[in-house]
């Protein structure tokens, strides 16, 4: 094994927990330490597999450790479905999903509504940008420059304040 | 009705906490996901992916995990994907560049041309040698090739020359009397059918002066 894969693994040990909290579950000092020794044997078993040499060593490592990520959520989210199966309320960290009444039920509606008559990219662009994602990642994921993430995103908003201003709702901005 | 883009930013995600899943039948496998991180997914499949998870409270969170866990191992293993789309075969600067090249270079090649035709006087004022045949843009055959030109007063004699169409000289008189010249026997063989040709006069005055004419095309018939 690389001597510097103990390195790279210490330092992403922190990661891995930070996002599997973000995700809503509960993660300790033990789930990292059990997270670590499984990409640490799926990456000796390809080493031995083929005989040390890996080309693209970076692409193993990054396979590797999305896919112990993904193992790991998918296993705490069965465990949560079983929880909330049994009764109990699973959903500790996110809380529940809130109902807003009134004015605040037409607004979403419409908003809602308003965006699924943009353009593909365009509703694209700012579902991801609204949940959160930053232009260089809506780029890297649409495969497009970041210059062009911007520039749909912004025609999008554009076109999104238009058609709500339409339906009633101004910006304030 | 007011808002900003914040409050529609708030208003959308909560629309789609409560919505649950989003569009499509089912959610992409988490596998998918990584796919699309790891630029594997095809981009059809990307497409139907990333519609689906921007619209999806569940798949959303998931994906930014798995972007954030992929920058992770790139910035550690010293590979600094900044992937920004396929790349143009060209730069915005370097097509810049090529284009300006590619006008310079027609400017040049037509100055060029412009030079080549102007009629070079050398030390006379007024004075031009005018060519009569063949006439620009003549076509004939090699067997009746008669130049003629107006005679330059004060001229003591005259040169003409032929050039191909790359303008290299392929003949060359040798001091002529008078306005006009039969091409000779040993010139026609350099002449090819089919092909385009320019001539021009050089005519000597008296006092060594030369005067030249412009350049007049003209092809010969197979």
């Amino acid at each position: 094994m690389p001597d510097n894969i103990e390195s790279i693994l210490e330092a992403l040990a922190p990661l891995l927990i930070s996002e599997l909290r973000a995700l809503g579950y509960t993660a300790s000092s033990a789930d990292r330490d059990d997270l670590l020794q499984e990409i640490r044997v799926r990456i000796w078993k390809v080493l031995r597999d083929r005989e040390g040499e890996i080309f693209f060593f970076d692409a193993y490592v990054k396979k590797i450790v999305l896919s112990i990520f993904i193992r790991e959520v998918k296993k705490r989210a069965r465990e949560r479905r079983l929880i909330n199966a049994a009764g109990t309320d699973g959903d500790l960290i996110r809380g529940g999903r809130g109902h807003q009444a009134g004015s605040g039920d037409r607004l979403k509606e419409t908003v809602i509504e308003s965006l699924g008559t943009l353009g593909a990219a365009k509703r694209r662009a700012l579902e991801l940008r609204f949940e959160g994602y930053t232009f260089a990642e809506i780029a890297r994921l649409n495969h497009w420059s970041l210059r062009k993430a911007c520039g749909i995103y912004y025609r999008g908003i554009a076109e999104l304040k238009d058609r709500l201003a339409k339906r009633g709702i101004h910006d304030e901005d | 009705m007011k808002t900003d883009l914040a409050q529609i930013a708030e208003i959308y995600r909560a629309g789609i906490e409560e919505k649950g899943p989003g569009p499509g039948t089912a959610c992409p496998a988490p596998e998918d996901l990584a796919r699309l991180v790891t630029g594997e997914a095809g981009r059809k499949e990307r497409r139907r992916i990333l519609d689906h998870v921007a619209g999806c409270g569940d798949c959303a969170p998931l994906l930014k995990s798995l972007l954030r866990l992929s920058g992770e191992v790139d910035r550690l293993t010293g590979k600094a994907e900044l992937h920004q789309g396929p790349k143009p075969l060209l730069s915005r600067r370097a097509a810049l560049g090529a284009l300006a090249g590619l006008i310079g270079l027609t400017v040049v090649t037509y100055s060029v041309i412009r030079l080549a035709e102007r009629p070079v006087v050398r030390g006379t004022s007024g004075i031009q040698v005018r060519l009569i045949s063949p006439k620009q843009g003549a076509s004939l055959t090699a067997g009746e090739i008669e130049f003629r030109w107006e005679a330059v007063p004060k001229a003591s004699r005259y040169a003409m020359d032929v050039f191909n169409s790359s303008l290299e000289r392929v003949w060359r008189s040798g001091p002529v009397a008078d306005a006009s010249l039969k091409l000779p026997e040993d010139a026609r063989g350099l002449i090819l059918g089919g092909d385009t040709y320019f001539w021009r006069v050089t005519a000597v005055l008296e006092d060594g002066r030369e005067i030249v004419s412009k350049l007049a095309e003209f092809s010969i018939r197979n």
